[in-house]
């Protein structure tokens, strides 16, 4: 047996205690009767009954068995984060911290080594005792002693005790990749970081009870559902007691004693109420928290799972999430009588010393196109012109001639600056690359104007599919990018996007979160720099990169320990399947018990009136089988559900039009017929070991 | 089925149409004139409304959230129950009382204050024996029409919160209940009562009249009438007394309002409140006339008739099976009646049917439809006697009344029943695509859930605990006219038609005692007040929800597999609570057996 589900057996037995069903009303009134039938039992034994005591023990046994697999469920659920939380303390050592004082700080700034600077004049003290605002030191090999902002140096950092991605991740002062979280390890160079969380309110102590559902509240849609569960609980018990005096009131017509036994009664009322979702409600709730955890997501609590569900806007950021990272060089547009290669040749020279995958791509593509191949950089008379905020253009100056390569408006100001012209023709395909959904990039040399580099983004594979899954459940997609609206649309357009947000800045992002909102849309966002924050404060759901600032992660309602942008499109499935699992799994419950009226009425009440052997339609062999068939079929649909509640229900892409229809047939139409079957079978099965 | 219970099942279907055909354009007029919109009507009777409203001291613009109206509603309710009570314990030192009734019992009195104040009509006593003119016309009759204007006003509050998002303001209470009887009740009564009137039904405040019999008949020395040259016979009878009052108004409102309550005992099977085939008609059309057209309303309000058409098409399922079965079991040949000598099974398509305790100018057909009318619709008036039924033509009724109000229901109340159970259908169709319940936009949380949940369960709950109540006592055995499983059903329909606020009764039931009564009583005073302070608070907390676009998201609840789910759960959630009592009473009969 696996040690989880040996775990889980001991906590069910754990969990017979009254505190712990008080928790859940419904199992509350299972393990009430079952005490009383216990009770019920003890008198049998001692003489005083009204069924024979066999029957008595057979119910009383069924009954606990039903108290102790609804308690398993919930010990199953919570087992599989307790193993996580437990991995998770592992991470979380005390160990010995560098605290450094504000005086070694401003002194170290201006040294050539500061860390081994701050080495000599930090003071070793524990982990434990660092409190919010002082500085640490930590250093290649050693752990992050808590979470902190990086406000020096820059490192590569080991985050798979928490990620469990083994991949290294910089962490650098400054910029979005400031934070640093306490028990992940320094693997090369050094970070100087102020602490932003104490012992005990640290990212992983929030994570561990995360997991391990100690600070799980139940959430509204919970709540409501367990009022319904409560309501219908009432009423069965009524059912069950005017029964009881029903019986009795026609037995007295007849002048004969009452055939209704508490025992049957008590069974009766087990049957009816709704068990199944009752035993099962809890484990769904943490599985589905599980579910998340395990794609990496932490929630802050359960309500922002299920809000994902309701999720009806996604707002996707262009860059990583739709198209890879970096643009491509697609073509070379050369104007004013420039010939292609003499474009190719310039735009090539321009990128040579530019590192990133456009420039890269610029140059590969001239080298594809006329194979002109890459010169050396230390060639004499080459002098790197860097890009830089103020220009917005890059290039070199080689042999008297300047080459630049840059943004339209840039290099019109940069050519007629030069006393050159800027064409109509050159404009006019910088635009038509533009409306294409590509980047243009103007080549200059001296004052001249070469033509145009096409750089095009690249849709990432399968992601339209992934929009059109989203579309068909209703959500709209919209897209936030940096690029101007032409190239915006574009993408979107090829993307497969319902909406487009173009030269979005913070502000821009907030308002279209509240006017989506204020058009009573839900809104669902990802983030990771501290601009966002507002943003994500604002959505519905929030969810924040862990690469990202503090800011970020505390703005959001949850962190992706991935950063993967494409997370929010898992996020918002497995909030549907929490829902829906709940609510499939009440339908069959209820359904349920059409059945077992069928199986427990006849059986109550053939001895009052014979006639009513009519309803016994599954011709179940006796009244004590067809009770005790009924009751045991109660108890096992519960572990046979088990699976599904932790698994969740499958979550298609589907209208939900359509998706009710097919789980009304599936948990309505399948909760109305499988007790049937189950039920006829496990009376015949006691009539063939001859216990009926 | 046979030919003729085919036959009357299309004429109830044409009925159940014409009604729907009148119920369309009456939900417009509803919606206007509850809204204060400006009618002809308005202009005309302005006046009146606001001197009403001024009485009251309310202004038509002072619009209350749910505890100001929920107060109003029960402040309302307490004056109305007091001074009936007061009414009826002192009749006999009050005026228009030419046969010297006395006051009533306290027992009494209070059961039949509960009852017209809930809109239940339940009556332990005949009223032409028992009340003066003066406790039918100022008593009964104004909560006739008080009552269902209660009704309307509450399911206008709901409405207003369902459709606005006004800062959880629901209108006006009492303005509402000025306007729903000025313009509503009692223009519709007036003309019903004209017809009657027309028809032969007398309105009047002169005494009862002796009448010679044109055949005279004779009692025995127990006092049951026997035929006049009977050997057993001790006495001629050559007179009756034929009780007369103001009749036809009493009627017009007993059946517009969903109050039920007739001025004789014999409720329209007698021929005073139900002359003609025509009065008959227009009775059974009145039934459920204001309730489809509240329904109706509801999609007026929120803007979406389609709305409307899923509830409508859930109301009229139900009520065709209930239709159906009732008038097949009644117009049936049964093994029972033949046995009885009552039919001759020999006979090819014999169509005496079930005529026990059915009014001879009325029929089998009639009288059925009438009895699935009356109990769907929580009226609870009659032109047959329901004890006289086939176990299926008792078990319908049954059903129809313990579903809870939702086959139209009572005035108002019908509406509040449907939309908990749609609330109920909202959140497990929203769990199961995936999504957090929201119902028109506005989303439902915990809050909502509890008041859904009470309108629901209600019912259901107050059955099961009065039926409990009434076996329990020695006295019961001693009230039910029959033994089991019959003796049982009276006490369960009993106990059912007061949870159901509908009214009608088995009369083998001896219920005029303190037990019944008191429980009685308390149980619709229960059934009436829960759902109805529960719709109010669901109301206020709606009315403060800021609308939600759904889209293409969101579930439907206007289409047909939303009306589906929400028909299979109002028939679940009614046969759960209900089948095991049913197969202790007209199951058990019809299987057994025994007639």
């Amino acid at each position: 047996m696996k040690k989880e589900t040996k775990r889980a057996i001991r906590d069910a037995f754990a969990k017979l205690s009254f505190r712990s069903q008080a928790q859940n009303p419904v199992m509350l009134m299972v393990y009430l009767s079952a005490c009383l039938t216990t009770v019920l039992l003890a008198l049998a034994l001692a003489g005083i009954s009204d069924a024979p005591w066999g029957y008595i023990a057979a119910i009383c046994v069924v009954l606990w068995a039903t108290v102790l697999f609804g308690n398993f469920a919930e010990s199953l659920a919570e087992g599989r984060g307790k193993a996580q939380a437990d991995a998770l303390r592992s991470a979380k050592r005390d160990v010995e911290a560098c605290l450094i004082d504000n005086a070694a700080l401003a002194d170290a700034a201006t040294m050539e080594d500061p860390s081994a600077f701050l080495a000599d004049r930090g003071r070793a003290v524990g982990s434990a005792t660092l409190k919010r605002g002082q500085v640490y030191l930590v250093r290649a090999g050693e752990q992050v002693p808590a979470d902190g902002e990086v406000i020096m140096g820059a490192a590569s950092v080991d985050e798979s005790a928490i990620t469990g991605e083994s991949a290294p991740v910089v962490r650098e002062s400054g910029g979005d990749r400031s934070s640093i979280t306490g028990g992940t390890t320094v693997l090369s160079d050094w970070l100087v970081a102020r602490v932003t969380a104490e012992a005990g309110q640290s990212f992983l102590d929030k994570m561990i009870a995360m997991v391990e559902s100690a600070a799980r509240k139940k959430t509204p849609n919970e709540q409501a559902l367990e009022l319904l569960l409560i309501a219908l609980t009432l009423v069965f018990l009524a059912v069950s007691l005017s029964l009881y005096l029903f019986g009795a009131f026609t037995a007295a017509q007849h002048g004969a004693g009452n055939p209704l036994g508490i025992t049957s009664l008590v069974a009766l009322f087990v049957c009816l109420a709704p068990t199944t979702i009752g035993a099962l409600l809890s484990a769904i709730g943490i599985a589905g928290m599980s579910r998340l955890n395990a794609a990496n997501v932490l929630a802050t609590s359960g309500r922002a799972v299920e809000a994902a569900g309701d999720v009806d806007v996604l707002l996707l950021d262009k860059t990583g999430t739709i198209t890879l990272g970096n643009r491509q060089a697609a073509a070379f547009l050369p104007v004013g009588g420039v010939s292609e290669r003499e474009l190719a040749d310039a735009a090539q020279l321009a990128s040579l010393a530019d590192e990133t995958p456009e420039g890269r791509s610029v140059v590969v593509l001239a080298k594809e196109r006329f194979g002109i191949r890459e010169r050396e950089l230390a060639q004499s008379g080459f002098a790197v012109v860097p890009f830089t905020a103020q220009t917005r253009m890059s290039g070199v100056d080689f042999e008297g001639h300047e080459i630049r390569k840059g943004a339209a408006d840039a290099v019109r100001a940069y050519v007629e600056a030069r006393g050159g012209v800027f064409g109509a023709e050159a404009a006019a395909v910088a635009e038509e690359v533009s409306r294409s959904g590509g980047t243009p990039l103007v080549v200059a040399r001296d004052a001249r104007v070469l033509g145009v580099i096409h750089l095009k983004d690249i849709i990432k594979s399968g992601i339209r599919d992934n929009f059109a899954d989203l579309r068909a459940m209703g959500i709209k997609t919209v897209m936030v990018t940096g690029d101007n609206p032409l190239t915006a649309a574009a993408i979107a357009a090829e993307a497969g996007l319902d909406d487009f947000i173009a030269e979005a800045t913070p502000e821009a992002k907030l308002a279209a979160i509240r006017r989506y909102q204020a058009e009573g849309h839900l809104v669902a966002m990802t983030g990771d720099g501290t601009n966002d924050a507002p943003a994500l404060a604002q959505a519905d759901v929030a969810v924040a990169m862990n690469s990202g600032t503090q800011a970020a992660k505390e703005a959001g309602n949850m962190v992706d320990l991935d950063s993967s942008p494409t997370k929010l499109i898992e996020i918002v499935r497995i909030g549907k399947q929490l829902l829906m699992t709940r609510g499939s799994l009440t339908t069959f419950s209820i359904a349920n018990d059409l059945a077992k009226y069928f199986a427990v009425i006849p059986a109550l009440l053939v001895p009052l009136y014979p006639g009513l052997e009519v309803l016994n339609i599954m011709h179940l062999a006796t009244p004590a089988s067809a009770m005790l068939a009924a009751i045991i079929y109660n108890a096992l649909i519960i572990v046979a559900l088990i699976p599904l509640a932790l698994r969740g229900v499958k979550c298609r892409e589907a209208s939900p039009h359509r998706l009710l229809a097919r789980n009304l047939a599936v948990y309505g139409l399948g909760g109305v017929i499988v007790p049937f079957a189950a039920i006829k079978a496990l009376d015949a099965l006691m009539v063939f070991v001859g216990v009926a | 089925m046979s030919a003729i219970a085919g036959s009357e099942f299309l004429q109830a279907g044409v009925l159940v149409a014409l009604v729907v055909a009148c119920a369309l354009p009456l939900s417009g007029y509803l919606v206007d004139v509850m809204e204060g919109r400006p009618l002809l009507i308005r202009r005309a009777l302005g006046p009146l409304e606001r001197s009403a409203c001024r009485l009251v001291g309310v202004r038509e613009d002072d619009g209350m959230d749910w505890r100001r109206f929920l107060a109003s509603a029960l402040a309302f309710t307490a004056v109305s129950f007091i001074g009936l009570f007061t009414l009826l314990i002192c009749q006999g030192a009050l005026p228009w009382n030419p046969e010297r009734f006395p006051g009533l019992a306290l027992d009494t009195a209070f059961n039949m204050t509960a009852s017209f104040v809930t809109n239940t009509n339940w009556q332990p006593i005949a009223g032409e024996t028992n009340l003066s003119y003066f406790s039918q016309a100022v008593g009964l009759a104004v909560q006739n029409f008080l009552s269902p204007a209660v009704g309307i006003a509450v399911a206008f509050a709901l409405l207003r919160g369902l459709a606005s998002s006004d800062g959880g303001k629901l209108g006006n209470f009492f303005v509402d209940v000025v306007r729903a009887v000025l313009y509503v009740l009692l223009p519709l009564s007036l003309v019903l009562a004209l017809v009657g009137v027309w028809q032969g039904s007398p309105q009047t405040f002169q005494g009862y009249e002796m009448v010679q019999l044109l055949e005279p008949v004779s009692v025995d020395a127990e006092g049951a009438l026997v035929d006049a040259d009977d050997p057993t016979a001790v006495q001629e009878v050559t007179e009756a007394v034929v009780p007369l009052g103001p009749q036809s108004s009493q009627v017009a409102i007993k059946q517009l309002g969903t109050n039920g309550g007739g001025f004789n005992g014999a409720n329209s099977a007698s021929a005073l409140e139900n002359p003609t085939p025509l009065t008959n008609l227009l009775q059974c059309a009145a039934m459920p006339l204001i309730p489809f057209a509240l329904i109706f309303a509801f999609g007026r309000m929120v803007g979406d008739r389609r709305q409307s058409r899923a509830l409508m098409t859930v109301v009229l399922a139900i009520l065709a099976a209930g239709l159906f079965s009732v008038i097949a079991a009644e117009t049936a040949a049964t093994p029972q009646l033949s046995a009885d000598g009552a039919v001759y099974l020999g006979a090819l398509d014999q169509s005496a049917g079930n005529m026990e305790g059915k009014e001879c100018r009325i029929g089998v057909g009639e009288s059925a439809a009438w009895t699935a009318l009356t109990s769907a619709t929580s009226n609870g008036s009659a032109n047959a006697s329901i004890e006289a039924m086939t176990p299926i033509g008792t078990l319908v009724p049954l059903a129809l009344i313990g579903l809870g109000e939702v086959v139209g229901g009572g005035v108002g109340t019908g509406l509040v029943g449907l939309l908990g159970f749609a609330v109920l259908a909202v959140f497990v169709a929203s769990l199961m695509i995936g999504r957090s319940p929201e119902y028109l936009g506005k989303k439902l949380g915990p809050a909502e859930m509890r008041m859904a949940v009470v309108i629901v369960v209600a019912p259901a709950l107050a059955i099961l605990l009065a039926a409990s109540v009434l076996v329990m006592s020695p006295a019961s055995a001693a009230a039910v006219g029959t033994p089991a499983p019959f003796g049982f059903t009276e006490l369960l329909y009993a106990a059912t038609s007061a949870g159901g606020n509908n009214g009608s009764g088995l009369s083998g039931l001896s219920s005029n005692t303190p037990l019944i009564n008191v429980v009685l009583g308390v149980e619709m005073l229960f059934a009436r007040l829960a759902p109805l302070a529960a719709a109010l608070v669901l109301a206020g907390n709606l009315a403060q929800l800021k609308v939600q676009a759904t889209g293409a998201v969101g579930l439907s609840t206007s289409g047909a597999l939303f009306a589906v789910l929400l028909l299979v759960i109002i028939v679940l959630i009614g046969a759960l609570s209900l089948l095991p009592a049913f197969a202790l009473g007209p199951l058990a009969e019809q299987f057994m057996g025994a007639f």
